[in-house]
C-alpha cells in the first residue's frame, strides 16, 4: 500500500496542488487570490501533462549525440515506452518497425542511460543501422504491434515522436549506404513530414538515447499561453472592478449589487404607484 | 439555394473550406483591431463572417455529396491522428452554418446597437474581439482533435469575458459577472483538458477518430472513465448544464446587447455540441449509455433545468434576465432530447438547439432595440411598448410564442419532435414534465407580453415614438420569419437534425 502511494508521489503532489487550487478558487472573498487559486490549478494540469510525459531514464526531448548528426544505436533498448512507438509506427504503416523488435533482442545489452559520452562513434551507428535495414520480417512487426495495442493503461505513448524520427532515420539509412556520416547532418531535418512513401526502406526508430514525450510539452505551451492570456484579462477586469466599486472583496461587491437592485426595485414600485395615482386622479 | 452558392464558389476555394472558415475571421480580427474608430470595424467584421457564412453553406453540401459522408481536413498537409485533424460531418455542418448564419445577422445589427453602448474609440477593437469569439466557436465546431477544440473553446471564451465585461459602460455589475464567468469558464476548460490529458494517457492519441476507435477496447479503464467525468463536467460547465449554469444568468443580463444575443444565440450551443462530439462519437453510445448509464445524469439535470429556472424565470423583474433563465431551461430541453439516446431523440434535441438559436437571437435582438430606442430592459420599461415599438414588439411576440411552443412556430415544431421522441421511448412522464414546463412559459413569455401590450407605460416617455433603425430590424424580422418558416415548413432544419443525429448513430455502427 505504501508502496503504491509513493510510487505515484507526482500525481498525490499534483491531486494536492490541484485541490488548493480550486479551494483558493471558490472559497476566497478576494479577486486576486480567486485568480491565483485559478492559477494555481492550471499549474498542477501542466505538472500532470508533464508527468504523462516522463519516460523512467528518459531524457528532454531534444536529438543529442548519436541520434543528433546521424547513425544511431538502441538506446531503447530498456524497453519502456518504445514498443508503443513501433507499433503505432506498423498500424499505420504495413512493415513499419519490424527490425525494432529484432534489434532488442540482438543489440539489447548496448543500451546507455542518457548521457551524451557514453555512446559509440557515430559511424559505428551507422554500420549498426545497415544491419538492422535486414530485419524485414513483418512478424515482427506485428508482434510489436500486438504488444503496443495490448499495453495501453496509463503508460506513455511515444507514437508521435517515434513516427517523425522513423522518416528522419529512413532518410539517414539512405545516406547511409555511402558512409558519409558527418553529411549526414545535413540530411536529417529535426522535422519531417511524417509521410511513409517506401515501406522497404522504412525502418523502425532506433534512438540511441531515452527522451521524454515531447507532444505533452508542446501541448503544455499551449496551455500556458491560454493561461496567461486568462489571468491578464482576469486581472484587467479586475482593475475595472476596483475603479467601479472601490474594493476587491467578493462579497462586498455582491453586497452593493444587491443595493443596486433593492433600490432599482424600489424606484420601480414608486413609478408604478405614482403612475396609478395618476391615472386614478 | 444552398447549392447555387456552392457552385459559385470555385473549387480551389471549396476544398479548403473548413481552414478557410476558421481562418478568414481570425486573420481579419487583428486587421478590424488596428482600424480607426468608425465604420470600418463593422465592415471588416460583416466581411469576415460572410465569409465564413459561405464556406459553410459549402461545407453542408460537400458534407451531403461526399461518400464517406464526412469531409477530413488535414492542416498542413500533415497527416491525421499526427495531424491536426478537421472532420466536418453533418452535425458540424449544421453547427457552423448556424453559427456563421447567426453571426452574420448579429454582426450586421450590431453597428446601431454597439455604437450607443460601446465607447466610441473601441469599436474596432470590440469588433475585433467579437471576430475572435466567432473564430474559436467555428474552431470548436470544426476541429477533429481533442486538444485543438480546448485550444479553440478557450479563444472563444477569452474574447466573451472581454466581451462580457465592456457592457460596464452601461451597468458596473457587467464586471462582477465577468469575472465570475472567467473563473466558472476557466475551471470548466481546465477540467475538459485534464479530462483530455486522461485520454492522451490511455490512448496516447489526441485525435478523435482515433480516439474513437481506441476507446472501446479501454472500455472498462477507470483512467478513461475519470477522462469521461472530467470532460463532462468540463463541457457542462461552458453549456450552462442545469446545475452548473450560475455564472449565465448574470452575464446575459448585464453584457451589452449585441453580446446577449450572440452568446445566447451559439456559445452555448456550441459547447452543447462539443458535449454531445464527445458523448457520442469520441466515447461512442455503448460506453455512454450502457456502460456509465449516463442517461440517469442527463435527463435528471435536464429535466431539473426545465423545472427550476422556469420557475426562477417566472420570477424575474429584468426582460433579460428572465430570458436567461429561460435559456438553462431550454438547455435542459435539448439535453433531455440527447439523453433519450435514441436517433430520434438526439434529432430532436438537436432540432431544438436550432430552433433555440433562432429564438433567443430574435429574443434578445428585439431586447436589444428596445434598449437603442427605449432604454432600459425592466419589465416596467417594457410597458405599453406595443403601441410604441409595434414593429418591434411584434417579432418579439412571434419569438416569444415560438419559445412557449404555439403552434406553425419553430419551437412547436422541436417540442412536437421531443415528446414524440420521448413517448417512442416510453417516458410518458418526461412528456408531460416538457408540457408543463411549456406552461411555465406561458407564463414568463406572457408577464412580458402583457406589459408590453396591455399595460400603460409609465412616466412622460410615453409621448415619443422613435423609430428603430433598419439595421436592427431587418435581421430581427430575418429570425423571427425564420422562425415561422421553420414551423410552417421545416424540412430543411428538420432535415439537418435527422442527417445530424443519423452520423452520429452511423459513426457508432463503423
Amino acid at each position: 500500500m505504501l508502496e503504491f502511494v509513493l510510487e505515484r508521489g507526482n500525481y498525490w503532489a499534483i491531486i494536492g496542488l490541484m485541490m488548493i487550487g480550486l479551494y483558493m478558487a471558490f472559497s476566497s472573498t478576494n479577486l486576486i487570490k480567486r485568480l491565483i487559486g485559478l492559477g494555481t490549478f492550471q499549474t498542477s494540469i501542466i505538472l500532470f501533462y508533464i508527468s504523462l510525459s516522463r519516460v523512467s531514464g528518459g531524457t528532454a526531448p531534444i536529438l543529442f549525440g548519436g541520434d543528433y548528426p546521424g547513425g544511431h544505436g538502441d538506446g531503447h533498448g530498456d524497453g519502456h515506452g518504445d514498443g508503443h512507438g513501433a507499433g503505432h509506427g506498423a498500424a499505420h504503416n504495413g512493415s513499419h518497425g519490424p527490425a525494432h523488435a529484432g534489434e532488442q533482442d540482438g543489440h539489447g545489452a548496448a543500451a546507455p542511460m542518457a548521457g551524451a559520452d557514453e555512446h559509440a562513434p557515430a559511424g559505428g551507428h551507422a554500420e549498426a543501422a545497415m544491419a538492422d535495414g535486414d530485419y524485414t520480417s513483418t512478424d515482427a512487426g506485428e508482434r510489436v504491434a500486438e504488444a503496443a495495442g495490448a499495453d495501453g493503461h496509463l503508460s506513455v505513448d511515444n507514437a508521435h515522436v517515434d513516427a517523425d524520427h522513423a522518416a528522419d532515420i529512413s532518410d539517414m539509412h539512405e545516406a547511409a549506404d555511402e558512409h558519409h556520416a558527418t553529411e549526414l547532418h545535413h540530411d536529417s531535418g529535426h522535422v519531417s513530414a511524417p509521410s511513409h512513401d517506401d515501406p522497404v526502406s522504412t525502418v523502425s526508430p532506433v534512438l540511441e538515447n531515452v527522451y521524454s514525450n515531447p507532444l505533452p510539452h508542446v501541448l503544455m505551451l499551449t496551455a500556458i499561453v491560454v493561461g496567461v492570456a486568462t489571468l491578464a484579462v482576469g486581472l484587467a477586469i479586475i482593475v475595472r472592478i476596483r475603479e467601479a466599486y472601490g474594493t476587491v472583496e467578493m462579497d462586498e461587491i455582491i453586497d452593493m449589487d444587491l443595493q443596486t437592485s433593492l433600490t432599482d426595485d424600489a424606484a420601480d414600485a414608486d413609478r408604478l404607484s405614482t403612475a396609478q395615482g395618476a391615472l386614478s386622479a | 439555394m444552398i447549392e447555387t452558392i456552392h457552385d459559385l464558389v470555385p473549387a480551389a476555394w471549396a476544398a479548403h473550406a473548413p481552414a478557410l472558415l476558421v481562418v478568414i475571421p481570425m486573420l481579419m480580427a487583428p486587421i478590424a483591431a488596428l482600424m480607426p474608430a468608425g465604420r470600418i470595424g463593422w465592415m471588416i467584421s460583416n466581411f469576415a463572417v460572410f465569409g465564413a457564412l459561405i464556406m459553410a453553406i459549402v461545407l453542408v453540401v460537400a458534407v451531403r455529396e461526399s461518400e464517406l459522408g464526412y469531409i477530413s481536413y488535414h492542416m498542413g498537409g500533415w497527416e491525421p491522428p499526427y495531424g491536426i485533424e478537421f472532420r466536418i460531418d453533418a452535425l458540424n455542418s449544421m453547427v457552423l452554418l448556424l453559427v456563421s448564419s447567426i453571426g452574420l445577422l448579429a454582426s450586421i445589427f450590431g453597428w446601431p446597437s454597439v455604437k450607443s453602448e460601446i465607447n466610441n474609440a473601441k469599436i474596432s477593437l470590440f469588433y475585433s474581439a467579437y471576430l475572435v469569439c466567432f473564430t474559436g466557436l467555428c474552431g470548436v465546431a470544426a476541429t477533429g482533435d481533442a486538444f485543438n477544440l480546448f485550444v479553440f473553446l478557450e479563444i472563444s471564451s477569452i474574447a466573451t469575458y472581454v466581451l462580457v465585461a465592456l457592457g460596464s459602460g452601461r451597468d458596473r455589475r457587467a464586471l462582477p459577472a465577468a469575472i465570475n464567468y472567467v473563473l466558472m469558464g476557466t475551471i470548466g476548460a481546465s477540467f475538459f483538458v485534464v479530462g483530455v490529458g486522461f485520454l492522451y494517457a490511455a490512448t496516447g492519441t489526441l485525435n478523435m477518430a482515433d480516439l474513437a476507435a481506441r476507446l472501446p477496447d479501454l472500455a472498462d479503464s477507470t483512467v478513461v472513465m475519470a477522462g469521461y467525468a472530467f470532460i463532462f463536467v468540463g463541457l457542462g460547465i461552458k453549456a450552462a448544464m442545469f446545475p452548473l449554469h450560475q455564472w449565465l444568468p448574470n452575464a446575459y443580463t448585464y453584457s451589452p446587447s449585441f453580446v446577449t444575443m450572440f452568446l445566447a444565440a451559439t456559445a452555448t450551443k456550441v459547447a452543447i455540441y462539443a458535449l454531445i462530439r464527445f458523448l457520442f462519437t469520441v466515447f461512442g453510445i455503448d460506453f455512454t449509455f450502457e456502460g456509465l448509464s449516463l442517461l440517469w445524469v442527463l435527463m435528471p439535470m435536464g429535466l431539473a433545468a426545465m423545472i427550476a429556472c422556469s420557475f426562477q424565470a417566472i420570477f424575474q423583474t429584468d426582460v433579460r434576465r428572465l430570458l436567461a433563465y429561460s435559456s438553462v431551461a431550454q438547455v435542459g430541453y435539448i439535453l433531455l432530447g440527447v439523453s433519450i439516446g435514441t436517433a430520434a431523440g438526439v434529432s430532436s434535441g438537436l432540432l431544438h438547439l436550432v430552433n433555440h438559436a433562432v429564438i433567443k437571437g430574435a429574443l434578445f435582438m428585439a431586447v436589444a432595440g428596445v434598449v437603442l430606442v427605449h432604454g432600459g430592459t425592466r419589465l416596467s420599461d417594457f410597458r405599453g411598448l406595443g403601441r410604441r415599438a409595434p414593429f418591434t414588439m411584434t417579432a418579439f411576440a412571434i419569438a416569444g410564442l415560438s419559445l412557449i411552443g404555439v403552434p406553425l412556430t419553430a419551437g412547436f415544431q422541436s417540442k412536437y419532435a421531443l415528446v414524440t421522441a420521448l413517448l417512442q421511448n416510453g417516458w410518458w412522464w418526461a412528456a408531460i414534465i416538457v408540457v408543463f414546463t411549456s406552461f411555465l412559459a406561458v407564463i414568463y413569455v406572457g408577464r412580458i407580453l402583457e406589459a408590453v401590450f396591455f399595460q400603460a407605460p409609465i412616466g412622460q416617455a410615453a409621448t415619443t415614438k422613435s423609430r428603430l433603425p433598419v439595421l436592427v430590424g431587418v435581421p430581427l424580422w430575418a429570425m423571427a420569419l425564420t422562425s415561422i418558416w421553420i414551423g410552417v415548413d421545416g424540412g430543411f432544419v428538420i432535415g439537418l437534425a435527422n442527417d445530424a443525429a443519423a452520423s452520429l448513430f452511423m459513426g457508432d455502427a463503423q
